[in-house]
């Protein structure tokens, strides 16, 4: 399945607008990752465990909206858009939204 | 069509700045803000506050304005403070009250209402009566002069402003290990017109001003001796040179004379301050 | 001595604090923009544009989402010095940087996964910011940075993993 943020697929033409599909994940990040968070807030850096938690809860979300999209039988999902907000203190809600389509 | 990346150069998006001189700066000038708030709103408030009138000071600590228990060494602090009142000319419904407490703490103080407390631990350093009623008499000028009231309208006035100010940034928390409460104590120029108030009547009252710092040489002394337990009474009656120096000054304007005559302590006082029994003579709290 | 340490505990402890955070803060940030600038010029070959609509070329390309994202904090100096400058009002010289180097460093991520499926370049990025936690006092302690596009590659070099 092709997933993009682009409108368009160039050389293929779309058949059919399925409509909007979504996928969402809420994650919260355990203890021993906030108490390092806690040491990079003082030192500064990178907080490596919360950009692979949120690349991971990323990659969930897509795949929400892949299955979303297969269902209803579409083979593309285009004009993509993540959305993030954080739902709770140290859990966050990621996202990601498109139209689904069915290209020749 | 073609389509390439190219650099840009670096600095343009952020401020080359070094972030030590914006530091120093924004602390300086938070520091100096900080002073002028306090300066300004301190003397403020002290103004203001003295304006109060007495009764509303007396209605706010009315159930410690009680006179405390009949006891011998209440009755006899309360006597040095009515015969000294007679010559500190207080203001009309002005109400002096001395309580005693029988803990070590060597301290006195002046607080709301018109009320002096003082703690068997100074009482047992006294030499003699002079150096007792200068110390009363500099706490009843405390009281003439409404400091308790403008130090605490003081502390009260910076507080709320400061906390409105700061409150929400990280500043407040240097403010607060820092210790504003330092303010609850009453300021240097409170101290010395309480001073000279003292002398001045201590003079009417003796018709003398000798031994008046006798009880500040002894505290002094047994400073160096022991160094580990400062009095508290020096902590909040600090006695520098300058002060001493002035009021010696002021005696010699004023034609004050020294004597080497003193007022015994009474007999009992010795025997009053040992006794066991006093342990509830200080203030309670009523149960309504 | 130690009296008077203890007196002044929290005190002492904030100072030590702002001074570490300024010294590992000031590496890092010099070290990370070393790295930055070393990667974006070696990364100049693959185009990042954030047109809406790709060139239709043919043969067509096959075009699939990259994305790159990071997490990244502030030093205690520079939090405290925010905190500062928020009484005053004025520019945040401070969490300049830091959303700087976010940004950057999240398109580097996203360019090396294009880079990974022999993309030729990556169409439509688009930039989403959310500050993570919050910390002391709502002051924002880090940022999350997502860069993500589309990538456009040629059907021909297309790679096994695509």
């Amino acid at each position: 399945m092709v997933i993009s943020n682009m409108e368009i697929m160039p050389g293929r033409r779309i058949k059919e607008h399925l409509g909007l599909v979504q996928g969402s994940t809420v994650r919260a990040k355990h203890a021993g990752r906030d108490i390092m968070a806690g040491l990079k807030n003082i030192f500064g850096g990178e907080l490596k465990g919360y950009t692979e938690l949120l690349s991971d809860s990323r990659e969930e979300a897509i795949e929400r909206m892949r299955e979303q999209a297969a269902t209803i039988g579409a083979n593309a999902v285009l004009n993509v858009r993540f959305s993030t907000s954080s739902v709770a203190q140290g859990a966050a809600e990621i996202y990601v939204y498109g139209t689904a389509v069915v290209l020749e | 069509m073609k389509y390439s990346n190219s650099q840009p150069p670096e600095g343009i998006n952020t401020t080359n700045e070094h972030p030590l001189k914006e530091f120093l700066t924004l602390l300086l000038g938070l520091i100096a803000l900080i002073v002028i708030i306090v300066t300004v709103l301190s003397l403020a408030a002290g103004y203001v506050a003295r304006r109060v009138p007495f009764e509303t000071e007396l209605s706010l600590t009315a159930r410690y304005s009680e006179q405390d228990d009949p006891s011998q060494i209440g009755d006899y602090l309360q006597h040095l403070t009515d015969q000294l009142v007679t010559h500190a000319e207080i203001p009309q419904g002005m109400r002096i009250v001395t309580h005693y407490s029988p803990a070590d703490t060597i301290n006195a103080y002046a607080t709301l209402g018109g009320n002096l407390m003082f703690y068997r631990g100074l009482l047992e350093k006294m030499p003699h009566e002079n150096a007792l009623a200068t110390v009363m008499a500099h706490e009843i000028a405390h009281i003439k002069h409404r400091d308790p009231i403008a130090s605490i309208g003081r502390v009260i006035l910076v507080q709320l402003a400061l906390n409105a100010l700061m409150g929400g940034t990280d500043a407040d928390m240097v403010l607060g290990s820092t210790g504003l409460l330092t303010l609850l104590k009453f300021n240097r120029n409170m101290e010395q017109a309480a001073d000279q108030e003292a002398l001045r009547i201590i003079q009417k009252y003796y018709g003398h001003i000798g031994g008046a710092t006798d009880l500040f040489d002894i505290l002094h002394q047994e400073i160096h001796a022991d160094s580990n337990e400062p009095p508290q009474f020096l902590l909040s009656h600090p006695q520098d040179k300058n002060r001493i120096e002035n009021l010696r000054q002021l005696a010699a304007r004023q034609g004050w004379q020294t004597s080497e005559q003193r007022a015994a302590l009474p007999d009992d006082l010795s025997m009053w301050l040992s006794a066991e029994n006093h342990g509830d003579t200080s203030p309670q709290i009523e149960s309504p | 001595m130690l009296e008077l340490i203890l007196q002044y505990l929290n005190l002492i402890l904030f100072l030590l604090l702002l001074l570490v955070g300024y010294g590992f803060g000031r590496l890092a940030e010099k070290r990370h923009y070393r790295s930055i600038i070393e990667r974006e010029k070696a990364m100049l070959s693959l185009p990042a544009i954030s047109s809406r609509l790709p060139p239709v070329r043919k043969p067509f390309h096959v075009q699939t989402l990259v994305s790159g994202n990071v997490v990244i904090s502030v030093d205690y100096f520079k939090r405290f010095l925010a905190g500062l400058r928020n009484f005053f009002g004025g520019r945040v010289t401070s969490y300049e940087t830091l959303l700087d180097r976010a940004r950057r460093e999240a398109l580097l991520r996203m360019k090396a996964q294009a880079q990974q499926l022999n993309a030729e370049m990556v169409f439509n990025i688009k930039y989403e910011t959310a500050s993570i936690s919050k910390g002391r006092k709502n002051a924002i302690g880090s940022i999350e940075v997502l860069a993500y596009g589309t990538a456009l590659i040629q059907a021909d070099r297309l790679a096994p993993a695509a």
